[in-house]
């Protein structure tokens, strides 16, 4: 006879009950499959973006050109950063006689550099021996296209002398030993004669610069997230003198997870979102585990008050059990590992040849060994404490009768049985019930924040109304110069809007017109003298540490050298206040008249030029900033309409003021113009920081012209329809809005700088053609016109939200088949469970309306639960997140309610559930009432 | 008058590749009021018969007649009314709803029919049974005999005209048991209706006013007859 050993009781166990085992294997090994699937999916694909990203660019975060290393700049290298190497560079090579802008850097890299610049060969080996030579493919088309392995080339050697190079070449001929792979970070790289290149040539190690030269270094460094490293790094830099000529920061693209992630799903998904999403697909998986084995407990506790009964401890018990889920963890493991990882590479391959997969294997085991630990706490958890209780309670369910004393339930005198039936059971099971409805209220959280993000997603692509933006060369007119330079009247004629409205397809066009004026004042107030000035009019003038401060500030703006300059030339007689000039259509006219703070809009008074809107800032802050730039000190300048509150170690505050009594309403003004034929006539040389100006060329027009301000508009303000719909208008600084008619009586004959298109039926490809056409023709003679389309923006958006949209159905559909899965599975095994039962209440007259009506009605509670608690929780979290943003003046345009996809999953899990338990209990009640009575 | 009969009732299973005759072209007739025990060995084919007299379970040939009426006519729905409104049914193992108090157990069959419960005809019955102090505990707190008590004052509960009773005092210990079985036959006397008991035990085949022996599938003695 076979020796009955607990291997044998739990094969035993197995077999007896294969079909019941069958499907709890297949549920978890799905769900096995969905958890570390996806993990390893994650985590494959971040490590394979990275890979990616390190072949594409190399794995450096930053390379420092132009370094002197010595012994105290390697300690703190070595101190700071994760890795660093050098790229030593030898000179450039170009084909023979041809210009060096068509040439490359060469050079070799030491180990550390290797290590960091991920070099790899497409062909060949890397050169070893004197005159060798390895190429990356792009650079070699450059150099003059076709070569092969071991072919000798001469090139003309332009030989490094530390951060220039020689003026004339010598030839040299090497021999191609290596074809490499493009480093993009290097491509487009090519000599051009600057102090910074990157080399596409490589030859053997520790070679020499040719002619006696000397060798330029880069320094490749790989740093932390930091921005104080690369700070402690120019610092050491500059203590140690390891920056010299020509010293710079390039910025390779340190590889960022938000920006692995952009890589892999082509959308700009916050890592810690995907993180979450895997989180919960990997709990939610995990509880479909546990769910699996809390399925048949109620059986499995008969069989332990069986066991015990005939003796069995607590102990052999568990290890029986144990056995047994061990068993089906062997099976299960394995076979759910290998779908995961065909599944993965299958993913893989859909993304693309560009994608380096580097599969992250060590999650595997990770995974594998959680799994087992999943699998054996979720079968031994209820089982320990169901072998606790005596065999007779085990068998005779008595913990139903102690639950039912807890919940205290009071006899019904009268009852509706199927409605009774599903309150006790949901009483009875509440807790495996919360946590179904519970997973099922996060597939419901989970899809309509999704949906709604895609909503926003769609919102944000067509924010702008209008189909077509075209704009004259950009010039960014809130920099107020006096004068308007030859380059800044560039624009569109009468005749070009003419075109574009006879266009069959145009409904209308919107236009706008942007110029440079001034105001003539009586007194240049300090008020006006902050608010007349650009940051770049400051940042040409201090750049050492320590100029910044109010004295200097308040010197150097007494005298203005460039508007000086002008005034002088241009015979203007008293103080001005320079300022754009916008001509905008009537209908915003029209949308600022809520925005007013003294005053009132009249368009008429506004055409005909008799009045003009002004808006100015009723607070101006100026700020200087000192940071360590590369080389030394660098500063920044910024402007503030709000005094600041907290003034951080590196901010110098310059000045502040309030407006005073500088613009009254229906005060007489007068507005001037001064536009010049040719360029900037005003060069200056700087000598100890005392300005000189070199006199040139300046003929030009002035117009000066009286009028009133009808209204005045304090900045800040919501004017955010002028500011989306002219994009050269800005809304912080100092400017005169009138309207288009209302500018052409200030200026002369001003073109039109922008023209926004609206269509009158939706776009297509035709007409996007016959547009671009047009507005190519339009803007032929321009130097860089910016022309955007919003069909052609709507398509690239519509790719980003499709993927978006992929994604989170994908997710979505995974949570609800899940929790799909766990109901039904609760269903259908409280069905299997009450076989016995079903038989009785046939017996006493029910009908199979009777009996399905008591399940679906504890569906039904579960599903409403669940439902209510997902919408629940993401109107507190909408409420939330609206209170959140609205009180800091934001827009809650991220999120488009969207509810149909969520409640149309509802409906359809909904169906499939009453489906599903209609069709088990219709099963079960195909058997005759004596075989359910009998359990069989 | 016949209550309840049935002609050439045969009943086969399927045993792996072989069919087990568990009824064997038995045709029997049951009078109003009557109180017959049917008794056999084993495996005889008794229980199996209670199940296809009661409409529990269907035969393979032959028919059930009630009041005149053969039941091979009935739909499921049929079925199920006249089960909860004719025929009550006691099971060895009780078959409570495991949910519900003893008297929600006892309302049952009355709530599935959307009555309202003959609060008088109840209180009567549940003296008799002499379960009044148990009606509000679940069936795991009820010893074997209340609960069998239980399980017959829901049979008795819509006032049926046939009480079925497979084994009724199989799970009981020897005192229950005659409790029970006492019990039985004093209500079904008291109130009109037609017992048809199983029982391997002879003891309590004695006590009812016919006795049916089956084995094999087959009657082979009627005390109805050999008197």
């Amino acid at each position: 006879m076979k020796k009955l050993t607990f291997n044998s009781l739990a094969f035993g166990n197995l077999k007896h009950r294969k079909k019941q085992y069958t499907l709890l294997v297949i549920g978890i090994i799905l769900s096995m499959v969905f958890s570390s699937g996806f993990v390893f999916f994650v985590s494959s694909a971040v490590t394979s973006a990275i890979e990616t990203h390190n072949y594409k660019y190399g794995k450096q975060s930053e390379i420092v050109t132009n370094v002197v290393t010595n012994d105290s700049l390697e300690a703190v290298l070595n101190e700071t950063y994760e890795d660093h190497g050098y790229m030593h560079i030898l000179g450039a090579i170009t084909t023979v006689d041809s210009e060096i802008e068509l040439g490359t850097a060469v050079g070799w890299l030491d180990e550390g550099g290797k290590e960091l610049y991920y070099q790899s060969l497409a062909e060949g080996k890397m050169p070893q021996k004197k005159n060798e030579i390895a190429i990356e493919k792009c650079a070699l088309t450059r150099l003059g296209g076709t070569y092969k392995i071991g072919d000798k080339i001469t090139f003309d050697l332009y030989a490094q002398n530390g951060a220039e190079k020689s003026e004339k070449p010598t030839k040299k001929e090497y021999t191609l030993v290596g074809i490499l792979n493009d480093k993009r970070s290097n491509i487009g790289n090519q000599h051009g004669g600057q102090a910074f290149e990157l080399p596409a040539a490589f030859v053997a190690d520790g070679s020499k610069v040719e002619l006696g030269g000397k060798e330029s270094l880069h320094c490749l460094i790989l740093s932390g997230d930091e921005e104080d490293e690369i700070g402690a790094y120019i610092k050491a830099l500059r203590e140690t003198k390891g920056s010299g000529d020509g010293t710079g920061i390039y910025t390779t693209g340190g590889y960022e997870l938000s920006y692995t992630i952009a890589d892999m799903f082509g959308v700009d998904a916050p890592f810690l979102l995907l993180l979450v999403f895997v989180a919960v697909l990997a709990l939610v998986s995990n509880i479909g585990i546990v769910n699996a084995f809390s399925t048949n407990l109620k059986e499995r506790k008969k069989q332990i008050g069986l066991l015990r009964s005939v003796g069995a401890t607590r102990r052999q018990i568990i290890k029986i059990y144990g056995r047994e889920s061990f068993i089906i963890c062997l099976l299960c493991v394995p076979l759910s590992l290998v779908i995961s990882v065909f599944a993965v590479k299958m993913s893989v391959n859909l993304m693309g040849t560009n994608f380096v997969f580097k599969p992250s294997w060590w999650v595997l085991p990770l995974s594998a060994f959680f799994s087992i630990c999943v699998v054996l706490l979720s079968s031994l958890i209820p089982l320990a404490s169901a072998s606790k209780i005596s065999p007779m309670q085990a068998i005779r369910n008595i913990q139903i009768n102690r639950k039912m004393k807890k919940k205290k339930i009071k006899t019904q005198k009268e009852f509706i049985p199927s409605r009774l039936l599903a309150s006790r059971n949901i009483k009875l099971y509440k807790n495996k019930q919360v946590l179904t409805s519970i997973i099922l209220a996060i597939a419901i959280f989970g899809s309509v924040f999704g949906y709604s993000i895609i909503g926003g997603v769609k919102k944000n692509n067509r924010m702008i109304d209008y189909d077509y933006g075209i704009e004259a060369e950009y010039y960014d007119f809130s920099y107020r110069q006096l004068a308007n330079y030859e380059k800044q009247v560039n624009g569109f004629s009468d005749n070009d809007v003419q075109d574009v409205l006879y266009n069959s397809n145009v409904e209308r066009v919107v236009t706008g017109k942007a110029t440079n004026g001034y105001i003539l004042v009586d007194e240049l107030t300090d008020y006006l003298r902050l608010c007349g000035y650009t940051n770049d009019v400051y940042q040409q003038n201090y750049s050492k540490k320590g100029e910044i401060t109010p004295e200097n500030y308040h010197k150097f703006t007494e005298d203005n050298l460039e508007n000086k300059a002008v005034k002088e030339k241009a015979e203007i007689k008293g103080e001005v206040f320079p300022l754009s000039f916008y001509g905008v259509e009537e209908e915003y006219i029209e949308s600022l008249k809520d925005a007013v703070t003294v005053g009132r809009i009249d368009i008429d008074k506004i055409n005909s030029g008799e009045e003009v809107i002004l808006l100015v800032p009723e607070y101006i802050e100026l700020s200087a900033w000192d940071y360590d730039g590369a080389t030394g000190p660098d500063m920044d300048f910024e402007w503030s309409l709000k005094p600041t509150e907290t003034i951080a170690d590196n901010q110098v505050v310059l000045d502040s003021a309030k407006i005073g009594d500088e613009f009254k309403v229906d005060k007489g003004i007068t507005l001037g113009w001064i536009g010049t034929e040719e360029g900037e006539p005003v060069e200056y040389e700087y000598e100890g920081g005392e300005g000189k100006i070199k006199t040139g060329e300046f003929k030009h027009t002035k117009i000066e012209t009286d009028t009133k301000i009808g209204a005045i508009i304090y900045l800040p303000a919501d004017i955010s329809n002028l500011f989306y719909d002219y994009s050269f208008f800005s809304s912080s600084k100092p400017c005169i809005v009138t309207s288009v008619d209302g500018i052409d009586t200030f200026t002369k004959n001003l073109p039109y700088l922008s023209m926004k298109v609206h269509l009158n039926q939706e776009c297509n490809d035709e007409i996007e053609e016959e547009m671009m056409t047009l507005f190519d023709r339009l803007t032929a003679e321009m130097g860089s016109p910016s022309i955007y389309s919003a069909y052609e923006r709507a398509k690239s958006g519509e790719t980003t939200a499709k993927t978006l949209l992929l994604i989170i159905t994908a997710v979505v559909a995974l949570l609800f088949t899940l929790s799909g899965s766990l109901i039904n599975n609760a269903l259908t095994a409280r069905i299997r469970e009450s076989k016995k039962e079903i038989g009785t209440l046939r017996a006493v007259g029910a009908s199979v309306k009777d009996i399905s009506s008591s399940y679906i009605r504890q569906l039904l509670s579960v599903l409403g639960f669940g439902t209510a608690l997902g919408f629940g929780a993401f109107a507190l979290f909408y409420g939330i997140y609206c209170l959140i943003f609205i009180s800091m003046g934001d827009t809650t345009d991220d999120f488009v309610l969207t509810f149909w996809q969520t409640i149309a999953a509802v409906i359809a899990l909904f169906v499939c559930c009453v489906a599903n338990v209609h069709f088990k209990v219709k099963k079960e009640m195909k058997n005759s009432i004596v075989e359910n009575i009998r359990e069989l | 008058m016949n209550i309840i009969e049935c002609k050439n009732l045969t009943k086969e299973y399927l045993s792996g590749e072989n069919t087990v005759v568990a009824l064997n072209d038995v045709s029997l007739e049951f009078e109003k009021g009557e109180f017959c025990a049917i008794t056999g060995p084993s495996g005889s084919g008794k229980s199996t018969f209670l199940h296809v007299l009661s409409s529990l379970e269907n035969s393979t040939s032959g028919e059930v007649i009630y009041n005149n009426e053969s039941l091979k006519k009935y739909n499921d729905n049929q079925l199920s009314i006249l089960r909860r409104r004719r025929f009550g049914f006691v099971f060895q193992a009780y078959n409570l709803v495991e949910e519900l108090t003893g008297y929600e157990n006892i309302l049952l069959p009355i709530m599935l029919d959307k009555k309202k419960p003959d609060e008088e005809y109840l209180k009567k019955i549940i003296d008799i049974l002499g379960i009044e102090d148990r009606l509000s505990h679940l069936p795991s707190a009820l010893s074997g005999g209340q609960q069998q008590r239980i399980a017959i004052a829901r049979a008795l509960a819509n006032k049926p005209s046939i009480l079925f009773a497979d084994e009724p005092t199989g799970n009981l210990d020897g005192k229950s048991g005659r409790e029970v079985l006492s019990l039985l036959k004093y209500v079904s006397k008291e109130l009109g209706v037609t017992l048809i008991l199983v029982t391997h035990d002879l003891h309590v085949a004695e006590q009812a006013d016919r006795v049916i022996r089956i084995e094999d599938g087959a009657v082979v003695e009627d005390s109805k007859y050999n008197q």
